[in-house]
């Protein structure tokens, strides 16, 4: 039943202790409406926070061809407790290796479908092994099912096609001629063929790529009649299930494409063509300085800090093949992002990487925090940006 | 007035901007498009070479095309949602056309050898990357476990099988993965050995932060004993109530050296603590 309000003319003298107050400005009278506003900022920061002291785990399957998978799983434990208890995804375990954070090795225990890990103080434990158990087979078909509690990613077998999928995929990129798909929590299955097609994912791929660039460099009006000629070669030796060749043949028609670009741009232009060409350059650098002394006019108060400017203090950057030498198990995406670093002079925004490797922020998050865990990199906030910066190892300090 | 309506504008503000950030968790439209057409050239490819193609087959195989059509457009509309409906649904529709064409078995079996080259080049790949674990785990432990022989029969596998010498690949690998398994076997007594010197370490820990919260307890001031529901005892004389007693009672299993009796106790009163 809703409740009515009347407004009461307060008497004169009031007894002592006793207010009355309107109830429609009860919000600017009892409780400050800034403070709501703060609630509601940091409700709203609350996300944001979360996201960043969160404690994420990892969970990744490598499939092999032979129908094993193998699992690992991070995560983290009661420091305080001796021994700690983690899910295993399937009963047939093999190979069970436990270590914390530091890589020692842990005391563990399988029952059925879970290990009990000594962990005595470890807050965090990685646990790889190996099960059958997660794929099965029908006919040339073989079906990946897990049931996960977090997004995970899965890393399948070269030469392996997806016929069918349960699950929209968050991502997917292809490392090392395999594909890595990130998946959402909950139960998935991915069912996918290996072999009889060989190289044929590949080769899409190539066919694809090189299509695409030709087609970008036709619409500027460049003519590429040899590189549309050996994509038609690719094509043709793709229907025929030569793979490999129409792989070869449309990597070749894109750098023909890109030789037939590099010959029109290098044509010399006609007059007008120059007049028009130079007016836009001084119109450009004219535009360009104009911006230039607004924004230098209007953030001369403000430290903008870019990659470059960071590059040229003292800073060394480790020597990313010790980084390797020391972390022989680090994942291929891994040892490019540390590659990429060390290119950039061993430190450089994360925004940067997410560019480079094109990349979702959730999921260069994750990968950041793992070579964070793994002590290779160090991160570092400057100007509200996360500074990535590879970790000095005790060779690079010798 | 004015200052709270431009706060108020400036959450609007933010809850806006938060909109982009939650986009990152939409699937990739690109990796389905790729997946989802990937699919349809295998499956194109694997139906050319069937003889007489049932229109069951044909049809199922048209209705995933026609989705990855409609995926595709739908990527050009930026309609995630919809990208994601007909991503869903060329796959079902070509898994059940996968299914059918297995259940003819009217494509070309395998290879033999090829199949035989796949596994052992899996079973290589997988072995090795055990064996790598392995090593970095017994040079972070100080084990001191010798790996030579295990990469030189990884390497001997690997040229067998360029040779098309799968017999000799498989008995390489074969000993590749005992090594494997004694490696495995000796960390683990590493492991062992190990535990027992941080499993006292560990105690000692526990009982430093017991006794830390034991003298912070008597520091403060002193509050009205809590009623629990239930009261549980350690042993006859010992009492999760009191961490003065627990503190007592693991330095004296600590003396005695029966750590195992002191990991027991720290972990019922760890869980007792959290059922308090």
């Amino acid at each position: 039943m809703p409740q009515e309000y009347q407004v009461i003319e307060a008497p004169e003298v009031l007894p002592e202790g006793m207010i009355f107050v309107r109830i429609n400005c009860i919000l600017t009278a009892m409780v400050r409406a800034p403070v709501i506003a703060a609630c509601f900022i940091l409700l709203t920061l609350s996300a944001f926070v979360q996201c960043a002291v969160g404690s994420p785990k990892i969970l990744d399957f490598t499939i092999y061809t032979d129908g094993t998978s193998h699992v690992f799983y991070q995560t983290d434990v009661d420091s305080q407790s001796p021994d700690s208890t983690v899910n295993l995804y399937g009963n047939s375990i093999e190979n069970l290796v436990v270590q914390d954070e530091n890589g020692t090795l842990l005391l563990s225990k399988v029952n059925e479908n879970t290990t009990t890990v000594e962990t005595l103080g470890s807050p965090t434990i990685k646990v790889d092994y190996d099960t059958p158990d997660l794929i099965s087979k029908n006919g040339k078909t073989w079906t990946f099912h897990v049931n996960s509690p977090i997004d995970y990613s899965i890393l399948l077998p070269k030469n392996s096609v997806i016929v069918g999928m349960s699950v929209s995929p968050l991502n997917m990129q292809i490392v090392d001629d395999q594909s890595l798909i990130s998946l959402p929590s909950g139960s998935s299955e991915i069912n996918y063929i290996i072999g009889v097609l060989g190289t044929s994912q590949t080769a899409t791929l190539a066919i694809q790529q090189a299509q695409d660039f030709i087609n970008t460099i036709t619409s500027t009006g460049v003519q590429t009649p040899l590189s549309f000629a050996k994509l038609e070669e690719a094509k043709s030796d793709f229907n025929q299930g030569k793979y490999s060749d129409a792989e070869s043949l449309a990597n070749a028609a894109k750098s023909l494409a890109l030789q037939e670009q590099q010959i029109t741009n290098s044509v010399p232009k006609t007059s007008s063509d120059n007049l028009s060409t130079y007016l836009l350059i001084v119109g450009g650098i004219v535009a360009a300085g104009a911006t230039g002394f607004i924004i230098m006019k209007r953030t001369s108060s403000s430290n903008t800090v870019t990659s470059s400017d960071i590059t040229k203090n003292s800073y060394i950057a480790p020597d990313k093949e010790t980084i390797y030498k020391l972390k022989p198990e680090l994942r291929q995406d891994d040892k490019d992002i540390v590659a990429f670093i060390s290119e950039k002079g061993g430190q450089v925004f994360e925004s940067d990487l997410r560019k480079k490797f094109l990349m979702p922020r959730t999921t260069m998050w994750r990968a950041v925090k793992r070579l964070e865990r793994e002590d290779i990199i160090e991160i570092e906030k400057v100007d509200q940006q996360n500074l990535i910066k590879l970790k000095k190892t005790q060779e690079d300090e010798k | 007035m004015k200052a709270l309506a431009i706060i108020f504008l400036a959450l609007v503000g933010t809850l806006i901007l938060d909109g982009p950030i939650q986009s990152y968790a939409d699937p990739q439209l690109d990796a389905l498009l790729q997946i989802a057409t990937q699919a349809r050239e295998n499956l194109r490819m694997n139906i050319s070479q069937i003889n007489n193609v049932s229109d069951e087959i044909t049809n199922l195989f048209k209705q995933g095309s026609n989705e990855t059509d409609a995926l595709s457009n739908a990527i050009d509309a930026k309609d995630v949602a919809s990208a994601r409906q007909h991503f869903l649904s060329a796959m079902n529709f070509f898994k059940a056309t996968n299914d059918k064409i297995n259940s003819l078995n009217a494509t070309q079996v395998n290879d033999q050898q090829q199949t035989d080259t796949l596994q052992l080049q899996s079973e290589i790949s997988r072995i090795e990357k055990i064996g790598e674990m392995l090593k970095t785990i017994s040079i972070t432990n100080h084990a001191s476990l010798d790996f030579t022989q295990f990469e030189q029969l990884i390497q001997k596998a690997k040229q067998d099988l360029d040779n098309g010498n799968t017999s000799e690949a498989s008995k390489s690998i074969g000993e590749a993965n005992s090594i494997v398994i004694d490696a495995h076997h000796s960390l683990t007594e590493v492991a062992k050995q190990r535990t027992s010197e941080r499993a006292k370490d560990f105690t000692e820990q526990q009982i430093e932060r017991l006794d830390k919260i034991e003298n912070t307890t008597k520091n403060s001031i002193t509050q009205p004993p809590k009623v629990l529901p239930t009261t549980r005892t350690i042993s006859n004389f010992t009492s999760y109530e009191n961490p003065k007693d627990v503190v007592t009672k693991l330095k004296k299993l600590a003396a005695e050296g029966k750590v195992d009796e002191a990991l027991k106790m720290i972990k019922s009163f760890e869980a007792y603590q959290k059922e308090k």
